[in-house]
């Protein structure tokens, strides 16, 4: 597709006018020494590593309880009353943590002692030990 | 580590039996966009870089309690039984499929290749078990919808399975973490409403209604954006395919659109000027704009009944 839009652009292909004479290369007068490297200045950081750390990390329960707690601050500052219809609220603000909250490795221990606050009855997916 | 979880010898006969199948059932929309991110084309590994069955299986022995957690995590996120649900095994069977498909000679540590992979293995297991269709123990309609749409909210912030959301400025009032979160919220806000039901009250069709007359202020190739990954439910990657741009480009301006939305809806009733068009998709939007445009967000039918 992208081919015949660029075909059709092309009106007419004008003849050459002739060639002119090639200039030579002229030989190599002088080649400078070597310097020394004065050292390196610094390294910035790669970019890559930075995420592969946070996928490694697990959060602590307290760490966990804090980030829910984050979400509910900016569902209420984001949606208040008037913004969107009070059921959707909920739904909304519990979906974000839901997806989080899916999304977190907890460390273990700390998440056997605390059990979370999004369902109503605990999790029954904590009592395995690594 | 402690020793081998009782399911691996299981998963190991099942998996090498039918030939390591992908164990990601649902390919809609992250799994291309899995392929895409960390760069590999999984059909095209050649022999020489796939590992040994010793290293791989060295592999999957070495994070199986890793893989398990996030199991867990998926059971916790959703209430979900993580071993009568299924989750365990789902996620045994992505490792395994992992493991034996890992080339570090791309550089990318194992734990950030498969990662998102066992997540989505989990997720899709939990959609098909019986905790996900009886509603786990909490069984509120307001759980439920909130399940359906946080599980649509992965496809399409596919960075939430990998716990890229959180970053290290837990406390900061405007930090990238709270900037996440809020995007987020924005994101489910725009699938509620399209969710939204038919027998909204008065005042919930005028709640409704500014939001859409939000989005209704954008400029047109944004208006579409929305339309197609949140009514449609087309992924980023699969619509910057369809409108041959650049994939970044598109993730980019979705992320704009959601940040200029929950100014404009924290702004209230003053007006703020529409984002501007990325670079990349000026010539599209240019497009848009000569064609006529008229927004698909007109033809939603927002009536209200009587409270």
């Amino acid at each position: 597709m992208s081919d015949k839009r660029k075909t059709d652009k092309i009106d007419s292909i004008s003849p050459t006018k002739g060639t002119r004479r090639v200039e030579p290369t002229k030989g190599v007068q002088s080649v400078g020494a070597v310097r020394p490297t004065s050292g390196v200045q610094g390294i910035s950081r790669v970019g890559g590593v930075r995420s592969a750390e946070r996928t490694e990390r697990a959060l602590s329960g307290a760490e966990r309880e804090r980030l829910l707690g984050m979400i509910q601050e900016e569902a209420d500052k984001l949606f208040p009353i008037g913004a969107l219809p009070s059921a959707q609220r909920e739904v909304v603000k519990r979906a974000v943590m839901m997806a989080i909250d899916a999304g977190i490795i907890v460390k273990e221990k700390e998440a056997e002692e605390k059990p979370p606050t999004t369902s109503s009855e605990g999790v029954s997916g904590e009592r395995d030990t690594e | 580590m402690g020793g081998l979880p009782c399911f691996s010898d299981t998963c190991f006969s099942s998996i090498n039996s039918r030939g390591l199948e992908n164990p990601v059932v649902n390919p809609r929309r992250n799994t291309e966009e899995c392929l895409e991110s960390d760069g590999e084309d999984e059909e095209h590994l050649s022999a020489s870089t796939r590992p040994s069955i010793e290293a791989a299986n060295a592999l999957a022995i070495e994070h199986s309690g890793w893989a398990q957690s996030i199991a867990r995590s998926v059971a916790r996120g959703w209430d979900l039984d993580w071993e009568n649900d299924g989750l365990d095994g789902a996620a045994m069977e992505a490792l395994l499929y992992c493991s034996r498909r890992f080339d570090e000679t791309r550089g990318v540590p194992f734990r950030g290749y498969a990662r998102r992979r066992i997540h989505e293995a989990a997720t899709e297991q939990a959609r098909r078990s019986k905790g996900w269709r009886k509603g786990g123990a909490s069984t509120t309609t307001i759980d439920d919808q909130a399940r359906e749409l946080s599980h649509e909210l992965l496809a399409i912030f596919p960075e939430i399975r990998t716990g890229e959301i959180v970053s290290e400025d837990f406390d900061s009032p405007e930090g990238a973490t709270r900037a996440s979160i809020r995007e987020l919220l924005m994101g489910a806000a725009l699938l509620a409403t399209k969710d939204s039901p038919e027998t909204l009250t008065l005042e919930d069709s005028v709640d409704l209604k500014r939001l859409i007359r939000a989005i209704s202020g954008l400029e047109p190739v944004h208006q579409i954006i929305l339309w197609k990954v949140y009514w449609e439910g087309l992924s980023l990657r699969g619509l910057a395919e369809e409108w041959d741009v650049d994939g970044l480009s598109i993730i980019r301006e979705h992320k704009m659109i959601l940040e200029h939305l929950c100014r404009t809806v924290q702004a209230g009733k003053q007006p703020l000027a529409r984002p501007k068009i990325r670079p990349g998709l000026r010539t599209l939007s240019e497009g848009v704009k000569v064609k006529g445009f008229s927004s698909p967000f007109s033809s939603l039918d927002i009536s209200g009944s009587s409270p």
